[in-house]
This record gives C-alpha cells, structure tokens and sequence, in this order.
C-alpha cells in the first residue's frame, strides 16, 4: 500500500515543502498573500508570508462591528479579503489543507517520524470520531461569536482574537523561526493566564495527537469547517461511481482522516465530507477503474484505474 | 456591623479623598500636557486614519490672560526599501490662550506619525515649559493634512526649526510604539540641567530620580489596574523638573500602556507544556493494547 501511493505522496510532499517555504518564511522575501489565506499560514510567525484568514475573519468580525467601521474604507478592503478567501476555496476548495496547509505538513513530519520509528497509529473509533467531528464546527461559533462580545465591551478586551489566542499553530509554527514567546505563560492578568494556559495544554495534546494519530489537528480544525461550509461554491468535487466500486476498502485504510463514508456511500456520487483534506489518496489507491474521480466543475482531473496503480508500482519497481 | 459602617465609611471617605487629593497640588500648580482622548478615526477618503487630543492643564487657565507658544513637530514614518523610517520634519508655532477652558490641540493623521509637541507659558511671573511625545497609527498611505483645527487658537505656521528650550526628552527607549510598564525610559535634559526628576503615575507622585551623568531612567512598575485594560489605553505618566533659581518647572508627558508582552513566563510554560505532553503521552499509551507494530 504505502508503494501505491508514493507518486501522488511525492508529489503532494513536494507542494507542501514549496508552499510551507512560501508561507512561513515568503515575507523575508517581500511575498505577501495577504490576509485571506486559507490554510494555517500564522501571522504570528515572523517574516510569514500570507496569514491565515481565521484571523482576519476575527479581526473583520470584532472590529466590522463597531461604529468607527461603519462606512469606511477599512471595512470595503475587510470585504475585499473575503471576496478573495471565498474565491481562493471556490478555485482550490480542501487543496488548501491537504497540499498547502503548513501545520498540516507539520503534523505530516510527525506522522512520518512515528513510521519510521515503527509506532503504529492510533486509530479513532467511528463514534468518537463522529462527535470530535463537531468540535471544529463549535471553534468556528466560538471564533465568531466572541469577537462582537469583545466590540460591545461585554467581554474583556484580551480575547480579541479568541481562537489565535488558543491555536497550537500560534505556539508551535513560530518555532520554525527560532521564536519561542508563544510558549510562555502570561501573567498580564487573570484571562490572558487563562487564556496562555489552555494553550500551552492544547499544544501538548496536540502535539502527542500528531504523533500518534495522522492529521490529529484537521479534525478540529475550523478553517476546515468553515471551507466545507464554502462547499456549494467550491468546484472541487471527490466523485464515486457507485456502480463501478469493487469494495476492496483500499480508500478507507489508506485516508488520513479514517473517513468511511467514501467506502460506505451507497446513493450519492458526492463523497466529499466535511472532514476530507482532499488529499486524493483514495482515488489514486482505487484499483477499479473509474470508481473514484476528482472532478473540478464539468472537468475531470484524474480518475482512478487499475492501468495507473499497477504503473505506480511499475515504475516504483524501477526507482528501485 | 452597620454601626461600624456608618461611623467608619465617613472616614474612609475623607481619608480616600485626602490621599487622592495629596499627590496633585504639584501637579495643579503647573503646565503639563495630557492625552484626553487617542482614536481610530474613520475617514472615508483616506481610509483609517486616529485622532489624538492633548489637552494643556494649566495653573491659571480660568484665572489670568496669556499666551501659551505652541510648537509641534510631526515625523511621517515613510517606506524606503520596505523599512519604515521617519520622513522629513515638519515644524509648526501656535498659541493658545491660558484663560480658554479647555486649552486643546487635536491631531489626525492619515499615515503613521511621530509627534512632539511643546509649549512655554508663563503665568505668574513662573515659566513653565510642557512636552510629550506620542505616535498616531493610521493605514492611509497617502499625505494628510498635519493637524485638524485647534478650537481655541489661531491657525499654525510652519516654521523652521524647534525652539532651543529647556525641555525633556526621550533618548532611549527599546519599544518603538508604545510606552509600557515594565520598560526602562531613558530622559534627557536638554538647555538646562537638573538634579532630580519628579515622577508622577496617574496623578501620584510614585518615584524621584536622580541625574546619572545627564540622563534619568525610571522603569514604571505593572499595573495590575492597566494590565486589565484594552492595549491602547493609556494612564497619565508625567516627569516633574525644576527650573533653576525658581524661575518655573518643566513637565514631560507620556501615555503609559500596558506591557504588551512584558509580564510572561517561558520556563512555566514550558514547564505546563512538558506536564501536557506527558499526560497525553500517558493516557495514549495507556489506552493502546499495543503500541508497536507487529513484526
């Protein structure tokens, strides 16, 4: 299996190291993506080269709100970035978290380091997976609920940014940088103790849950919420033709995200679900010809055959 | 319990208000700018610009006639080779008058700006010179206008220079945006030369330093009261310096902020990080039947 999958892996490896050197370091380099990133490109990482557009999505919630925006240009130009994230998801959809996401690289370096030290994964029972599945969706509500909180003075100002605040991603990805402030406690008062606490304990869980478990952060992931909910707009489709499905089950050993509806799916041919990264090693494993494809509007991009794993093996053969 | 109350809270009372009351006459008794007022104004032809007002606090502002020279210099921060520096100064004179109620200067700006101002008035046959220092954040690019009206004086002409002045000043500070608590300020004297510096911190006197070789370093403590406050609030901080023979006293004013990331603790959280791990790390072990893969 791991055979199989090593030409899209590489490939896919490749995308992420290009975009991780982007995204993390592209500001040095005077590359700026803005502020409607849809991937974990963190603004707190110095010299970084886009941010992540949870924050401005915080910063236009908490900020849009109050009376000195109403009207101005600042608030059109906060508009403007959302017109520009919307279209970034429309045209890549999940590529965002699969191919270009760095803290998705990160946890995929965690994942390839438990490999080789031969520790197997930790898989997640189906049920418990079901209910962490709306743990992202209640990070969303909670991103976007407390901002206005904060704007109408009914919460304290230190939680303006109240998912940056408790983001891994804040702590762990400026460390590629050499900045370790992140990590401290701050004793500023008792909410940004609070607040510092909670994320230094969901970095620790974090960090041991990439380890051991492939993509632990996606599944709380609200960035990933929030661009599945962006799927009506989004061209990028997961597609099964339910008739030309063997069972093997390929696609559900091989997901990172322990995702069976794709094998389970008996109706529909949308097999996309709100936890998929679109990493595409479910069609690229299926041996049946034609029974998983990735469709981009009207095009299809890639459809899954036997000729193209046993050429993967083939020319994995030669590598050899 | 009530009876206690009743006969103690006048006291409390008037011991609140003579200590509140303690550490102002000096304060009353001389000229010092202060910052009423630093806002996100929205300015929809120029995008965000802020708006800041100083009012003059004035000994005999309702009492006696005069007039208070203003000067002001404002440093627009430019972008060359993508590092902002500042821009060339612009020099402005105005007076106010010392019997207006309140005396008070507005400044918007459009674009990042650094401003000084000072002024001189002289009441009583004392001289009091006032300074501060302070920035205006904005996320236009384009030039502003330097300063919107002044309700209480005529308008401002540009001059050459900064007038030669005893005053106070900033010579090092490690932050470039905001003052903080937390953080080592660094004065100068510059056209005379005292020997101590009075401190005032929210309108009570908290420290007196002395001249080390020219300069005067005062380190304002965390405030427990600031640190709950937004990061762009500010209390009044206000360095106090005699003139000599008497002649009068010269004031330099700051907006204290809260330390932005002054008061944390990496070994402790480094400390909590290692403790997390290892709970995960155990309950996962735990929890697995085996944790290697078989061979």
């Amino acid at each position: 299996m791991a055979y199989m999958i090593e030409r899209i892996e590489r490939l896919r490896a490749f995308a992420q190291h290009i975009s991780f050197v982007i995204l993390m370091y592209g500001g040095r380099f005077g590359i700026n993506l803005g502020p409607a990133v849809p991937c974990f490109a963190c603004p707190f990482v110095t010299g970084c080269g886009g941010y992540c557009y949870l924050m401005g999505l915080q910063g236009f919630i908490g900020f849009g709100m109050s009376a000195a925006a109403a009207g101005s240009l600042w608030l059109f130009t906060a508009l403007g970035w959302m017109v520009v994230f919307i279209v970034l998801v429309a045209l890549l959809g999940k590529i965002w978290c699969g191919w270009l996401c760095p803290f998705g690289l990160v946890q995929d370096w965690l994942s390839a380091l438990r490999r080789k030290l031969g520790v197997r994964e930790r898989k997640i029972s189906l049920q418990t997976a079901q209910y962490l599945g709306y743990v992202k969706y209640f990070f969303l509500g909670y991103l976007i609920i407390i901002p206005p909180l904060v704007t109408a003075e009914i919460l304290p100002p230190d939680f303006y940014l109240p998912f940056c605040s408790i983001c891994p991603g804040k702590s762990l990805l400026p460390l590629f940088v050499g900045e370790t402030r992140y990590l401290a406690l701050d004793y500023t008062n008792n909410i940004t103790f609070a607040l510092s606490l909670t994320l230094l304990i969901f970095t620790g869980i974090t960090l041991v849950g990439m380890f051991f478990k492939e993509r632990f952060f996606c599944i709380f992931c609200p960035l990933l919420a929030l661009i599945h909910l962006l799927k009506p707009l989004s061209g990028l489709r997961l597609v099964k033709n339910i008739s030309a499905c063997t069972g093997c089950g390929n696609c559900r050993r091989i997901c990172p995200m322990d995702i069976e509806a794709v094998y389970l799916e008996q109706k529909k041919a949308d097999v996309q679900t709100a936890e998929c990264l679109n990493c595409f090693q479910c069609a690229e494993t299926c041996p049946s010809d034609a029974a998983l494809g990735i469709d981009f509007y009207r095009f299809r991009l890639f459809s899954s055959s036997r000729s193209h794993t046993i050429n993967t093996i083939a020319w994995l053969g030669k590598q050899k | 319990m009530p009876f206690i109350f009743k006969t103690s809270f006048p006291v409390i009372l008037l011991a609140l208000s003579t200590s509140l009351r303690a550490d102002t006459p000096e304060l009353d008794a001389i000229c010092w700018w202060k910052m009423i007022g630093q806002t996100a104004a929205q300015d929809s032809a120029q995008d965000m610009g802020m708006s800041a007002t100083l009012k003059l606090d004035c000994p005999a502002d309702k009492n006696a006639s005069g007039k208070v020279e203003v000067y002001y210099r404002i440093r627009p921060w430019e972008r060359v080779d993508n590092v902002l520096k500042y821009g060339p100064p612009k020099v402005f004179r105005k007076f106010l008058e010392t019997n207006e109620n309140p005396s008070i200067l507005d400044f918007y700006s459009g674009q990042y700006e650094n401003i000084e101002v000072w002024a001189k008035a002289k009441i009583n046959g004392k001289t009091y010179f006032s300074g501060t220092v302070f920035n205006n954040y904005a996320r236009g690019e384009k030039d502003n206008p330097h300063s919107k009206s002044s309700k209480t004086s005529k308008v401002s002409e540009a001059v050459s220079s900064m007038p030669q002045w005893p005053i106070l000043g900033i010579s090092r500070y490690p932050n470039f945006y905001y003052v903080q608590t937390g953080q080592s300020i660094t004065l100068e004297s510059s056209g005379f030369s005292p020997e101590t510096v009075r401190v005032y911190q929210d309108k009570k006197s908290v420290a007196v330093i002395h001249n080390q070789e020219g300069q005067f370093q005062y380190t304002p403590p965390h405030d427990a009261e600031l640190s709950k406050l937004k990061f762009s609030d500010y209390k009044d901080l206000v360095f106090i310096a005699d003139l000599p023979s008497n002649a009068g006293q010269v004031s330099f004013y700051l907006p204290l902020h809260r330390s932005y990331r002054g008061q944390t603790d990496l070994k402790g959280g480094l400390m909590v990080l290692a403790g997390s791990i290892l709970l995960a790390l155990g309950w996962v072990v735990l929890k697995n039947r085996s944790f290697r893969w078989r061979t």
